[in-house]
């Protein structure tokens, strides 16, 4: 979720989204973590590689991932307001 | 820190090794990058996408299946050996040494034939269904093994010619006369050559059977196991991983592509 919503924006390499999830969300991605995401995200055609600039290479999210993106952010925001609604009954 | 990426599988190194480098240049080392460089390592080899069962698994398998078709086997000295051996080969398989997991899981594979003949005795089924183990591991071997392995299989059925034949009536009289099971692997040379018949016949007779049509082969699909999947065009965004990661030899020419 966190790389999809990096990739959002424009198409990054991976350090471009280390840095922009850090920012977003406070998480640093660990290189071994970040890659193991992005080879299961591109195996499932979420996310495509563009030609490498260099020895980067960046990603760009595909018309599929978008889709998955919004279903799941929709979810995640029913959710959290569900939850800061039952929260703010108390 | 870069020499951690020598954990992962090679597929993942031709396509991602370039990138982690890049990454790693702008990344502090730290313990935690290191440790997560060792949890993706581990996940790569666990995970890899896209691949059939590898020979020496299917190997380790049929050997498994040898020694555990053994509900009377008293023995536990060649099982216990074959389950080590066996283990050996699982481990060598997947830290990615396909070389020696090939060997052990041959081995073990050998001594799970072995042991059912110890402890059965010897007799002229066992020897076939040796020699038939022998063929479908020789099959797997041939659908995925370098061109070494391709040379070596045809050299050991040339042999297997010149030498006495699958069933030696001198060794089987031998082995009778001295009660050694024929498929005893420490029992002496003798045996030593009969372990080299089996090979050498299961290559003869993979070999017959590769050579047929590809609807034929094991495990065929189209293009059988000579087939090399499709190069990518240069300048073309990077094919994922699952693509490549079939076999070794062609990740390497797919990378090298892609890079050229």
């Amino acid at each position: 979720m966190l790389v999809l919503t990096s990739l959002v924006e424009r198409p990054r390499h991976g350090y471009a989204i280390v840095k922009d999830v850090e920012a977003v969300a406070g998480v640093r991605l660990g290189p071994g973590t970040l890659y193991a995401t992005l080879s299961r995200l591109q195996y499932r055609g979420l996310i495509e590689a563009l030609p490498a600039e260099d020895r980067r290479r960046p990603y760009r999210i595909t018309g599929a991932g978008r889709d998955l993106l919004r279903a799941r952010l929709a979810r995640m925001e029913a959710v959290a307001r569900a939850g800061l609604r039952r929260l703010a009954e108390r | 820190m870069k020499r951690l990426l020598r954990l992962y599988p090679r597929a993942w190194r031709c396509r991602y090794q370039a990138e982690m480098e890049a990454l790693l240049e702008e990344t502090a080392p730290s313990v935690r990058v290191a440790f997560d460089l060792l949890m993706g390592a581990l996940d790569a080899r666990l995970h890899r996408r896209g691949r059939r069962l590898p020979p020496p698994v299917a190997a380790a398998g049929l050997a498994l299946l040898g020694a555990l078709a053994l509900p009377w086997g008293t023995g536990l000295g060649p099982v216990a050996l074959t389950a080590s051996v066996l283990s050996g080969g699982l481990l060598c398989t997947l830290l990615g040494w396909r070389l020696p997991g090939w060997f052990a899981c041959l081995l073990a594979l050998r001594l799970a034939c072995g042991a059912v003949q110890d402890l059965a005795g010897s007799s002229w089924w066992l020897e076939a269904a040796g020699t038939g183990l022998w063929t479908v591991a020789a099959i797997l071997l041939l659908r995925w093994a370098h061109y070494p392995w391709r040379l070596a299989l045809p050299a050991a059925a040339l042999l297997s010619v010149l030498g006495p034949g699958p069933l030696a009536p001198d060794h089987l009289w031998t082995s009778h006369a001295t009660g050694q099971g024929l498929l005893g692997w420490w029992d002496g040379p003798a045996t030593a050559v009969a372990a080299f018949r089996h090979s050498a016949w299961a290559a003869l007779l993979a070999g017959l059977i590769a050579a047929r049509p590809p609807r034929w082969r094991l495990g065929g699909g189209p293009g059988g196991w000579g087939a090399a999947p499709a190069r990518p065009q240069p300048g073309s965004p990077a094919p994922p991983l699952a693509a490549v990661a079939g076999r070794p030899r062609d990740d390497e020419r797919l990378a090298g592509a892609a890079r050229r």
